[in-house]
């Protein structure tokens, strides 16, 4: 690994990049590029030490001019050519990096608002496997502190996230040492449970070699029963870059191919091609995390619940004819129970999960039995319980705010409002055309004009797409607007309403 | 974007021109005090709901004059919330057929342009006998009323039954909801005023803001707001937002019993018009590390069931679409929603079981 002091040395040696910039590159996604070369001299394959040492060492050498004939082979990501994050970072006229990076961080945030939207069927209910490496490679400390306990952390975290947006999901946990498959956690619907498996770190403690087969078989075993309205999924985070397999995996992969069970990876250290085969034969993703943020947005990414036509599409491909007149697959209908609830000072009775005693609860309705915590499988009669909140918090996915458009400056005049429709933040005034825009008596008659202005709004709104907004997707004038009522919203709202609130405050 | 980082910083200045002692008092004390309290109220001025509520007594002009003791009441509540502590802060929303707005906001971000009638509030004379903040608040909720009747009922005449579905509630609360998410956020990060180099020091004891929403309902529910409604409900939930229901007059609202009772806030029915304004001050007026000592008026039993999409039944076992969630109380074999079918041999089984069930 080259040492940290080599990123340093390398801005050291650039005077002209200021105090600010360093702290800045720290932190940056591609700033530690270079630590993801380190598990590949244990490859043992000189081959590619000396292609992946090349990129670090045309990085760290002074000269400026870009690293050349690498951008041919880019299959994998450490012979792509080292972008150099700082170079798109440009001081303005003061000389201060403030405008640069807030672009930056607020280009992030559009980005991320700017994700899926497209009404698609999703697959709502949702079984998921989360398959844990737990080999010895996980010790490996190039992520802080290391893989290991970042790994458990991010997964917790994971856990939490996932039943939040997946409320009638199920997860459960299974981990890989020595050679075989564990079950860390049961299939169920309980953030607790899981959360305190994954705490549970001297139960975990990594070793020996880790088995991709005998994983994706354990996780398999508890998807495969499933109907087929449910997704179902493997979720893998794999540090290490060999595995200890008692048969041949392509088999493997063939009757995870027929069960349609997705297998998505995150790899800690390196492209692995039987990795990737798993994930692309099942339809699922597969990526490297650079660094402990990027694994993150790694794993995050698969939380919102995958859309349907996946599966669909496949069999589309071998029998078009069928497909169009009968029933498309993953929909169907499902029996739910909507239970009682018993509070907690009513007379306590045991429960049919664990065998407690205990006052409050839920009753089946079909067979009467008590169940401490809902959404689950009743375990007498095998219904599925759900509360009516359960189904309302899924809503968001089936009917997601549309996208709100960047607003250019040629689209504001004295018309518009000049605050935030929601949060009431002051827009900046239009250059040159300075404090008319203020004048409240008429920027206030225009948001509730009715159906006119915001036809028209709309209709400006749209062009603007084309025209105005650069490639980052910020509106020059700070203004987002909705497409249907018209209003505009700050950057900030933006966000705000797309992955929290799931709720146009115009339009309702 | 620069101007927006600037901007916040020049709006305090404007905010606190009136009473700058406040300001700087709030910003030297805030590191001991750990609570403080910001209280967005919603009041729900849906004349629709006003006049039919009181047309049993046969008097047109005496909706009115209930309306305005109640403003009383509530402008009595606001005064005592603003005198509890400095540092506490207010947002008053006042929702109507279709439309929310925005009357009076302490936000520190938030243009002070053309919130309904503060401008013209700052305009008139100061008066010797009050507080000028109260004065601020009264004005502006007053007058911000006013011009929302007048924009009500110019609008009814303008374009009648378009919006009348849609209610100002899920709008007001989700208008709310973003204000107190850049709320916390500038107190979180303060990026954008320690860039600027103004005062890091208040960022940091800020943060301890705990916000609440009452809103005082006078309208019951209307089905076409549910999915808002409950998005609204759960984003709060996110954001440790506590919402408050105080029910002023008419048929409970299940949504919004709902809305209390998974954010942990309180619900209560108003029996008796004249108590407003001590049930205001009794409930809603503690702080929320206060309100943990106290024993509110909470519901027992909130309606958690669920209805068919088809018939409006409250089903025990039902059958929900995989697509779209919708429920139905039989099985069909179409959805209703998102016209999707359903395999054959799906509907067969379930024909089955309660057959067996029969027997
Ligand atoms: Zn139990
Ligand atoms: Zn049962
Ligand atoms: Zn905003
Ligand atoms: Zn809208
Ligand atoms: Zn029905
Ligand atoms: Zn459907």
């Amino acid at each position: 690994m080259p040492p940290r002091g080599a990123d340093d040395d390398y801005v050291g040696e650039n005077e002209a990049i200021p105090e600010e910039e360093e702290d800045f590159l720290d932190d940056d996604d591609s700033g530690d590029e270079f630590q993801n070369l380190t598990p590949l001299p244990r490859l043992g394959r000189p081959g590619l030490r000396a292609k992946a040492s090349a990129p670090a060492a045309q990085a760290k050498g002074k000269d400026s001019t870009k690293p050349k004939g690498k951008a041919k082979d880019a299959g994998y990501s450490w012979e792509a050519t080292y972008k150099r994050s700082w170079d798109n970072v440009h001081e303005d006229e003061s000389g201060s990096l403030e405008g640069a990076v807030r672009q930056m961080i607020d280009g992030n945030k559009r980005k991320r608002v700017m994700r899926d939207v497209a009404p698609v069927q999703r697959g709502i209910i949702r079984h998921l496997v989360l398959l844990i490496d737990l080999s010895s490679s996980m010790l490996e400390k190039d992520m802080r502190p290391n893989r290991f306990e970042l790994t458990l952390q991010y997964a917790k975290e994971f856990v939490n996230e996932y039943f939040d947006q997946n409320p009638i999901g199920q997860l459960s946990i299974v981990g890989t040492r020595e050679g075989i498959a564990e079950r860390i956690a049961q299939m169920g619907g309980n953030t607790i449970d899981h959360v305190s498996a994954l705490s549970n770190k001297r139960k975990l403690e990594p070793r020996g070699e880790p088995s991709l087969q005998n994983a994706l078989e354990m996780a398999r075993s508890s998807l495969a029963h499933l109907p087929a309205s449910n997704s179902r999924e493997i979720l893998a985070i794999f540090g290490s870059l060999t595995t200890c397999d008692p048969g041949n995996i392509h088999d493997t992969i063939a009757t995870l191919q027929k069960d349609q069970i997705r297998v998505s990876m995150v790899s800690l250290a390196a492209e692995v091609k039987i990795l990737k085969e798993v994930c692309t034969k099942t339809g699922g993703s597969f990526s490297v995390a650079l660094n402990e943020g990027h694994f993150r947005d790694c794993l995050f990414e698969l939380l919102p619940p995958p859309a349907v036509e996946g599966p669909k599409r496949k069999a589309g491909g071998q029998a078009d004819g069928i497909e169009a007149s009968s029933v498309v697959q993953g929909v169907d209908l499902l029996q739910m129970a909507f239970p009682l609830r018993l509070p907690a000072h009513s007379e306590p009775t045991l429960c049919a999960c664990h065998s407690k005693l205990k006052g409050s609860g839920y009753l089946c309705p079909r067979c009467g039995s008590k169940v401490c915590d809902v959404p689950t499988d009743c375990p007498v009669c095998g219904i599925t319980i759900v509360m009516s909140t359960h189904l309302a918090r899924s809503y968001h996915h089936l009917f997601p705010v549309s996208n709100w458009v960047a607003v250019g400056w040629e689209k504001v005049d004295e018309k518009s409002c000049p605050r935030c429709f929601s949060c009431a933040i002051p827009f900046p005034e239009k250059p040159g055309h300075a404090n008319a825009a203020m004048n409240g008596a008429a920027a206030g008659k225009n948001k509730f004009n009715g159906t006119a202005t915001s036809a028209a709004a709309t209709s400006a709104a749209k062009k603007s797409t084309g025209a105005a907004k650069d490639d980052s997707g910020l509106a020059p004038s700070s203004r987002y607007a909705c497409l249907k009522c018209g209003n505009h919203f700050c950057l900030e709202c933006d966000a705000f309403v797309h992955e929290n609130l799931h709720v146009c405050p115009g339009c309702c | 974007m620069p101007e927006p980082s600037k901007a916040p910083a020049k709006s305090t200045d404007v905010a606190n021109a009136g009473f700058s002692h406040l300001a700087t008092k709030a910003s030297s004390g805030q590191a001991s005090k750990n609570s403080t309290d910001f209280l967005v109220l919603i009041i729900d001025v849906n004349p629709l709901s006003w006049a039919s509520n009181f047309s049993l007594s046969s008097q047109a002009s005496i909706a009115s004059r209930e309306l305005e003791s109640v403003l009383d009441a509530i402008l009595i509540f606001l005064n005592a919330h603003i005198a509890m502590q400095h540092e506490n802060g207010l947002a008053v929303y006042a929702a109507s057929l279709g439309l929310a707005k925005l009357l009076f906001t302490t936000a520190p971000f938030a243009s002070k342009g053309d919130l309904g009638g503060s401008s013209e509030a700052i305009k008139s004379k100061p008066d010797a006998n009050t507080y000028q903040h109260f004065r601020h608040v009264d004005n502006a909720v007053l007058q911000g009323i006013r011009k929302m009747a007048r924009e009500v009922s110019e609008k009814d005449q303008t374009d009648t039954a378009s919006n009348q579905a849609t209610l100002g509630i899920v709008s007001a609360m989700s208008q709310a909801l973003c204000q107190l998410n850049r709320l916390t956020m500038t107190d979180q990060t303060g990026s954008e005023q320690s860039l600027s180099g103004k005062t890091p020091g208040t960022l940091a004891a800020k943060s301890s803001m705990s916000s609440r929403i009452l809103i005082l309902s006078a309208t019951p529910d209307a089905s076409t707001q549910y999915i808002p409604m409950m998005n609204c409900i759960f984003g709060a939930q996110k954001k440790g937002i506590l919402i408050d229901v105080c029910k002023m007059f008419g048929d409970d609202t299940v949504f919004l019993q709902q809305a209390s009772h998974l954010t942990g806030g309180s619900y209560f029915r108003l029996d008796e018009q004249l108590g407003l304004l001590q049930t205001l001050m009794s409930a809603y007026l503690p702080s929320r590390s206060i309100r943990e000592l106290l024993n509110l008026p909470n519901q027992d039993e909130v309606d958690f069931r669920a209805a068919c999409f088809c018939h409006r039944k409250i089903v025990d076992i039902g059958y929900v679409c995989s697509v779209c969630l919708s429920l139905f109380c039989e099985p069909r074999p179409q959805c209703l929603t998102c016209k999707s079918k359903y395999p054959q041999s799906t509907l067969e089984r379930f024909a089955q079981e309660n057959q067996n069930r029969i027997k």
